[in-house]
This record gives C-alpha cells, structure tokens and sequence, in this order.
C-alpha cells in the first residue's frame, strides 16, 4: 500500500513539475513570477528526506525539468514529512496553505521565492484540475489563459528537459 | 472546535514575578551552564538595565563571559557573526539575551551559529530544518511588552548584501527561561508600551483566528487578551504601576505562545511590508492596520470576532450587544481601544502618520503577498486586496 503510495506520489510530481514548466510559458501570470527568479536558481520539492522528488531550475524565460537530479544544490526545497501528507496536496484534495498550516511539510531557503512559487503551483492546479476540485481548496480559483488541454500537451509532451 | 490535526510545543519556563532576575543563577546552574554571554543594546546599558541583570547574578556560581553591547535596532548576520566570534572567544557555555525583539532575534541567530556549529546560519534559513544540535542554555529576559519572542520559534535576520530578510522557524529556537521582572519594563516610555503592547493584542487577535488555531493557543490568545484590555491603558497612565508591567509582561508572553503555534496572518504580512519598505515601526503598523484588516476577514470570521468581544470588551458589553452585531462591536472596540490609546500618547493612527505615502504602496503590497504569514490568513488575500486595504489604512 505504501509503495503505491509513493509510485503515485512520484507521479504526480512528475506531473507537477512539468506542469509548473508548461505554465510558466503558457500563461502570462506564471510567466511573471518566474521571471522575477534569479537565472539558475533550483527549486526542489520532495517527499520525505528519502522519497520521491523533482527539481526545477530557471533558465532564461524557461522553467527546465531536471527530474530528481540536483536536489543538493537547490536554493530552495519543499520537503512533505511523509507521503501521506504529500499525496492529497499533489493530487488536489488539500491546499498547500492547508498542508502548510498543519506543519506537514519543512521547507528550506527564501520565504519569499517559496511565496512565488506557490502561486505559480495554484495556477498550475486550476489547469491540471476541474474547477469541482480547485473550488474546494481555493476560495477564488484563477481563470485560465488558455485551455486545460493545451497544458496537458505541453506537461505530457512537451521537451521540458532541455 | 478540534482542527483535524494540530501540533503544540512551549518548553519554555517562565519566571515571573519580583525578584526573577535574581533565580537566573539558580536556573543556569540547574542547566549545567556557569559561564552565560549577556547579550543586550548599549541604550538599555545606558539606562542601568545591564547593571541590574549583572547585580543580580553577583555573588552566584555563574560568571559573566562576556557582554556584547553592540546591537543594533536591525540586528544582521554581522553582528550574529561578531557575537559568535565573542561567544567562541571568550569560553561561554550559555547566553542571556536582555532587551527586545531585535537583541532576541539576535540570540537566536547565535543560537543557530553555535548549536549548529557552523559559521554561516543562511543555509540554515527555512521552516522546520533546523536538528536538535549542541545543547546551549539560553535566557531571555524581555525589555518590552510585546513582541512575545520569548516564547516563540521564529527569528528574523537581515543579510544586507543579499538583500534577503532571512527567516528561521524552528523549535529549536526555543530559550529554556523566559524571565519576566518589574524592574525590566518600569521605565518604558507610554509611547513605546503602548505601540509594544498592541503588537500583543495583535498576536493575541491573529493566534486566535489564523488557519492552525486550537484550543491550546485559543487559551492563552483568550486570557492575553483580557489581560491586555486592562493593564494597557494602565501601563501607559503611569509606567510605574507594577501590576499593570507585570501583567502585559504575561499578556505579551502568552500572546506569543499563541501565535508561535498558531501562526499570525494578514495584520503581520502587511506590517511586515510596511516595515521592510517604509521603515515603519513594528507595533506603530500593527496599531495601524489591525482593525482594517479585520474589517477585511469579517465576512469570514464573524463568528470568531463575536467570541472576542468577551475579552476584548467585558462581560456587560458582550452581553448587552446582540450575537449579530457582536463581531462589528468588536472592531469598533478595537478601534476606540487605539484612539483612546493615540489620545493619552500619540499613538499613530494612519499609515500617512509614520511616514508612509501613495507612492510606496504599490512596494508595500508586492513585498506583503511574499509574506508566509499570508498563507496562514483564513481569508485569501492578493495584491488587490491588499492595495485596497492600505489605502484605507494611509
Ligand atoms: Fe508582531
């Protein structure tokens, strides 16, 4: 039960990551904010010290993908305590300000930039899930830019890698 | 109402009282320490407050390593650097941090460089990363009635060149003694005790309303705030009224305990900003935008803004007041509290007061929505909002 747990975990981070990276060239608020990030700069989100994990990094206008590579040198990284904690914020059931709230997950580095990129992921949410989902965790769900579909395309396909 | 999870940590033991400043050897000794670091400002020297501490530990089986008097009303990493380097260089074994929130933060940065046995606490910036470390008794014995950071995990260091405000929120931050004595607060002028003091009424109102509140922190925001209604006006009439110091000392250091475990909201994230950009003073911003503020979470909190006329007003008032009006009262309640306040010591009323203009709000708001506070407010707030609410409080 729990390896299913973290195999779902590791998915949908997968998915999150990639998604962050779709929406920071998709839509212009996203845009926004990762512009204002210092070029380079790594950002981490993991589940337990030892769990699953992806890490960003600014490039450019971009948000690369670098899986679960460079962790170490990130500037800022989000850690869940365990994976129970991660799974129903990953997949939209608990709102970060919620996790957060109840001290289920640490974070390490600038509040400031984790502030940003928090907002990037509520962006994320209201692309990747049904406004069914993102009203019972947000109390003003952002409009999309563009459709739902064209993330999903951009998250699954896109070469975010590089 | 029981949160589905919460979580409640306050080792901290707390002399209060007369004569508490004279049980710091006794305690330091029970800690296994013997050779403390006094950390304090040289305005508090200059006003014989140093002396008493020292006075008190005379002729005790602790020593005195070192003072470090070089603290500044925005303390940073150089001078957590320059006390570490004291601290190392003198054989301390514990520290006393004697003053307000500044020297505190201080302490606790030292507490990070020497417990973490590092030479650069940045890496350590962040929530809940801190590991237990070096054990290293730490005493704090509060100047103001106010900031509560006797009692609270989080520190709060500029590091100029970066450019960063570096935050540390851990339990390890935690003193062992927190010390309350008369003799501490008696000479605070009315205008700062009265500014310090609605810091507290702030965390007293925000631990009791923010996201992570429980009956734990519930109780100590309730009777700080009963507390707080009474003595503040008292403690600014005449600042030798012990009482009155002794009970706000209480009132600030349960407010704390409150809000270190449920965590502030919007009145901080703005206040904060307002600080950070126009240099305005914690408790003149606090003082500023608590009631606009709960103005704003009013359609969300009405119901636990009605419980807060209790404390906040008294008994009569409450209940002569109808339930539905109850949470309007209790703004208005604070409102009158802050001029009354303004009245007997120029407490400021308006952000245009201390200085802040139209023009430094589009900087303000920027900065408070890169608050965290601001994820702990139970009503979502975006640069919108926020603007709004600080043109009503200019
Ligand atoms: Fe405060």
């Amino acid at each position: 039960m729990k390896q299913m747990k973290v195999l779902l975990a590791r998915s949908a981070l997968w998915l999150l990551g990639r998604a962050m990276c779709a929406c920071a060239a998709l839509d212009s608020r996203a845009q926004a904010e990762v512009r204002v990030w210092e070029d380079g700069v790594r950002i981490a989100m993991r589940v337990g010290p030892a769990g699953p994990a992806m890490v960003l990094e600014k490039r450019g206008e971009r948000l690369r993908y670098l899986g679960a590579t460079g962790i170490d040198t990130a500037y800022l990284v989000i850690t869940f305590k365990h994976v129970d904690a991660a799974l129903p914020v990953l997949l939209g059931m608990t709102s970060v300000a919620r996790c957060w709230a109840e001290r289920r997950m640490t974070m390490k580095g600038d509040p400031t930039l984790a502030m940003s990129v928090v907002r990037v992921m509520l962006l994320v949410e209201a692309y990747l899930f049904p406004g069914l989902i993102t009203r019972r965790i947000m109390q003003r769900v952002p409009a999309r830019e563009v459709s739902m579909a064209r993330v999903y395309l951009s998250t699954l396909l896109a070469a975010h890698g590089r | 109402m029981i949160p589905q999870y919460f979580e409640f940590y306050n080792p901290v033991k707390i002399l209060s009282g007369s004569l508490a400043l004279e049980n710091i050897a006794f305690e330091l000794k029970q800690l296994g320490a013997s050779r403390p670091m006094l950390l304090t400002n040289t305005m508090l020297t200059g006003v014989g407050l140093t002396r008493i501490v020292q006075e008190a530990l005379r002729g005790s089986e602790i020593t005195l390593g070192a003072v470090f008097e070089e603290i500044p009303p925005d303390s940073s990493i150089h001078v957590v650097n320059e006390a570490g380097r004291i601290f190392r260089a003198s054989g301390c074994d514990s520290f006393i941090a004697l003053g307000g929130g500044s020297v505190i933060d201080t302490a606790k940065g030292l507490h990070i460089l020497i417990t973490q046995e590092t030479d650069d606490i940045m890496q350590y910036m962040g929530a809940d990363i801190l590991r237990a470390g070096k054990r290293l008794p730490f005493v704090v014995i509060p100047t103001t009635a106010g900031t509560g950071s006797e009692v609270t995990l989080v520190a709060v260091i500029a590091h100029p060149e970066r450019h960063v405000k570096m935050e540390f929120t851990s339990y390890h931050l935690l003193p062992d003694l927190a010390v309350l004595d008369p003799r501490m607060t008696v000479s605070l002028p009315p205008r700062i005790t009265a500014s310090t003091g609605m810091d507290a009424l702030v965390h007293a109102i925000e631990g009791y309303t923010c996201n992570q509140k429980n009956p734990l922190s519930d109780a100590y925001a309730w009777s700080a705030i009963e507390l707080i209604r009474e003595h503040l006006p008292r403690a600014v009439a005449n600042g030798k009224d012990i009482e009155a110091r002794m009970a706000m000392a209480n009132a600030s250091l349960m407010a704390g305990v409150a809000f270190s475990n449920s965590m502030v909201g919007l009145v901080h994230a703005i206040g904060h900003a307002c600080g950070g950009v126009s240099k305005v003073a914690h408790g003149d911003a606090m003082t500023i935008l608590l009631p606009h503020v709960m103005v704003y979470n009013l359609d969300m909190l009405a119901d636990l803004y009605g419980r807060l006329l209790l404390p906040l007003a008294g008994p009569e008032v409450y209940a002569a007041t109808p339930a539905a009006e109850r949470a309007t009262k209790a703004i208005a309640v604070v409102r009158e509290m802050t001029r009354q306040l303004s009245q007997a010591c120029g407490l400021p009323m308006r952000l245009r007061d201390v200085g802040v203009t139209e023009a430094d709000l589009p900087a303000i708001a920027r900065t408070a929505i890169n608050d965290g506070a601001l994820l702990l407010n139970p009503k979502e707030a975006g640069l919108n909002e926020v603007t709004l609410i600080l043109q009503k409080a200019l």
